[in-house]
């Protein structure tokens, strides 16, 4: 997913000179052939989170189109009051590329996990997040945050999804006894649980949301109005996430849809290891999740 | 300017109530030194020079400088911490002549670095100011931005470091030391003058240090400065960073401040 972000802005910046790739020492066999053929537009800034942010918002203010890549958490969550105060409150075209969605780096602990970043970065007024699944998702989202004209945050695992996206923005809604809603990878989980819950008897539609911005909340409550109970599959905290983004529409916009989230709620240290690992550390098993949705189906319509 | 500026920063404060005096006078003569040489200073032209005052908190004496040079009028000025002003205790750059917002100390220098970078690469490139607080030299940003200035070679950045000695709740020497700075500006690869911060002859003969001597480096100008300058029951007084002025204390002050005509 890095690759095909990286192979993207490689062919907007010899389209648009303006682009320039910073990268606070990271990106190791990511960022060569970029740095290789465009010299002029690329700096590694060193091991300077805060002032990479700054020196964006500098150069975005003269005209200039910044990428920020590092580590997903060292991208937003260290230099969060750099981004606030740098390209939202000066409404900058700066982008930031964080690799390293929820605990991608399974084996590097707590420190390398992006857990609360999109609860951050979705706060901020004009601010996009784009949450690919796929390397195509990857490549179409960093070209359409490109056109666009505000801040943008790319979060990003290290590699895509093999299963195509069903973008809650541009999919048909359907009837569905049960609506998906999967941040980033975690489409794959998602679509486990939909099958539990397929295999139980019951219709499923998994969607993923690629964009957390202003029309975002209509996107989720189209999709909604259609299903009798909504689950949220995210390698993020439950606090803040996507989960919390889909309750903020069911309380607002009167859908009265169950919801059930699957997120992470206990802290990330001690144990790890794989992806796999980690996962099931932190996250409960998908054929309880299913059951628990199933429940509330029953609850929804007692027979 | 820099007396006008002063007594402007006494009247504007005593209007609002507001603090920051002490902060303000201090910089008097060092926006006096800086704002008439600032290329478009009031304009949206991309080649213009940037001012990023970093120690956004004596925004006052900023505004009062832009006043002087007429970038905005009084009736601008008078609202100074009115309801729907533009004029915050710290800029904002919704104000005409200011580039940046600043107040969140250590990012503006940041801002600044990104400016001179951007500068270096233009066919135009332009000139960037910044004014530091010597309290911002306890922000890590300060040092991530000043190693960044020095490797990529930006000479069109000086930072004027405001060098009064003091903070919020004490003096520097006595809450984080910040003494050993200047010395590591230079060993960091900076141009580094020492000038008295509030002699405007001083100041402009350092800001028109010839590029023979920056050779390519970013200039940082210890300019050593009097919190609350001029008024002596501010002077090198910690209350003044936050305090108002009493109508008594007021007339007290500008008692003390030599009269100057309006421009």
């Amino acid at each position: 997913m890095r690759n095909a972000a990286v192979a993207e802005l490689t062919e907007l910046a010899r389209e648009d000179r303006r682009v320039v790739l910073l990268t606070a020492d990271l990106g190791f066999g990511v960022l060569d052939n970029f740095a290789r053929e465009l010299p002029d537009q690329f700096v590694n800034v060193g091991v300077t989170e805060q002032a990479m942010i700054g020196v964006a918002t500098g150069m975005a203010e003269a005209g200039l189109r910044p990428y920020c890549y590092t580590i997903a958490t060292f991208a937003v969550i260290r230099p969060f009051e750099f981004i606030r105060n740098g390209p939202v409150a000066h409404r900058l075209p700066v982008r930031i590329i964080g690799v390293g969605a929820g605990t991608d780096y399974s084996y590097d602990g707590m420190t390398h996990y992006a857990l609360e970043d999109l609860a951050l970065a979705r706060s901020q007024p004009g601010l996009t997040v784009y949450s690919p699944v796929t390397d195509d998702d990857t490549r179409a989202l960093v070209r359409e945050g490109h056109g666009q004209s505000g801040v943008a945050y790319f979060r990003l695992s290290r590699r895509g999804s093999t299963t195509p996206s069903r973008d809650v923005r541009t999919e048909d809604a359907q009837d569905a006894d049960v609506v998906v809603f999967a941040l980033g990878v975690a489409q794959q989980r998602a679509h486990l649980i939909a099958q539990t819950i397929s295999d139980l008897g019951h219709s499923t539609s998994v969607l993923s949301v690629l964009r957390f911005d202003d029309r975002t909340g209509d996107d989720l409550a189209r999709h909604l109005v259609r299903t009798r109970v909504c689950l949220t599959v995210e390698d993020h905290y439950e606090k803040g996430g996507l989960g919390s983004a889909v309750a903020e529409v069911i309380a607002t916009s009167g859908v009265g849809v169950p919801l059930l989230m699957d997120a992470v709620t206990s802290l990330p240290v001690g144990a790890l290891g794989s992806a796999d690992y980690v996962e099931a550390k932190l996250h409960r098993p998908v054929e309880e999740l299913a059951h628990q949705a199933v429940s509330l189906l029953k609850l929804r319509s007692p027979e | 300017m820099a007396d006008k500026i002063r007594q402007r920063i006494l009247e504007c404060a005593f209007k609002a109530s507001k603090g920051h005096i002490g902060s303000a006078l201090s910089i008097a003569e060092i926006v006096a030194a800086i704002a008439p040489r600032l290329q478009g200073l009031g304009s949206s032209d991309p080649g213009r020079d940037r001012f990023v005052l970093s120690k956004g908190h004596a925004a006052l004496a900023w505004y009062c400088a832009l006043r002087e040079l007429k970038v905005i009028g009084d009736d601008v000025l008078a609202t100074y911490g009115a309801d729907g002003s533009l004029l915050g205790t710290h800029p904002d750059p919704a104000l005409v002549g200011v580039d940046f917002l600043t107040g969140s100390l250590g990012q503006g220098f940041s801002f600044a670095v990104g400016s001179a970078m951007a500068a270096n690469r233009s066919p135009t490139p332009w000139s960037t100011y910044v004014v530091l607080s010597d309290s911002e030299l306890g922000e890590g940003v300060t040092w991530e931005a000043a190693l960044l200035a020095a490797h990529h070679r930006c000479a069109g950045l000086t930072v004027i470091l405001d060098l009064n000695g003091q903070q919020a709740l004490g003096f520097t020497r006595d809450v984080l030391d910040t003494s050993a700075a200047p010395a590591a500006f230079a060993a960091m690869g900076w141009c580094v003058s020492d000038v008295d911060g509030h002699d405007v002859d001083a100041l402009n003969a350092a800001l028109s240090t010839p590029s023979e001597r920056l050779a390519g480096r970013p200039h940082f100008v210890v300019a050593r400065t009097v919190a609350g300058k001029g008024v002596d029951f501010m002077e090198r007084r910690i209350e003044w960073h936050y305090l108002p002025m009493t109508a008594d204390q007021y007339s007290a002050a500008t008692a003390q401040l030599p009269s100057v005509a309006d421009a």
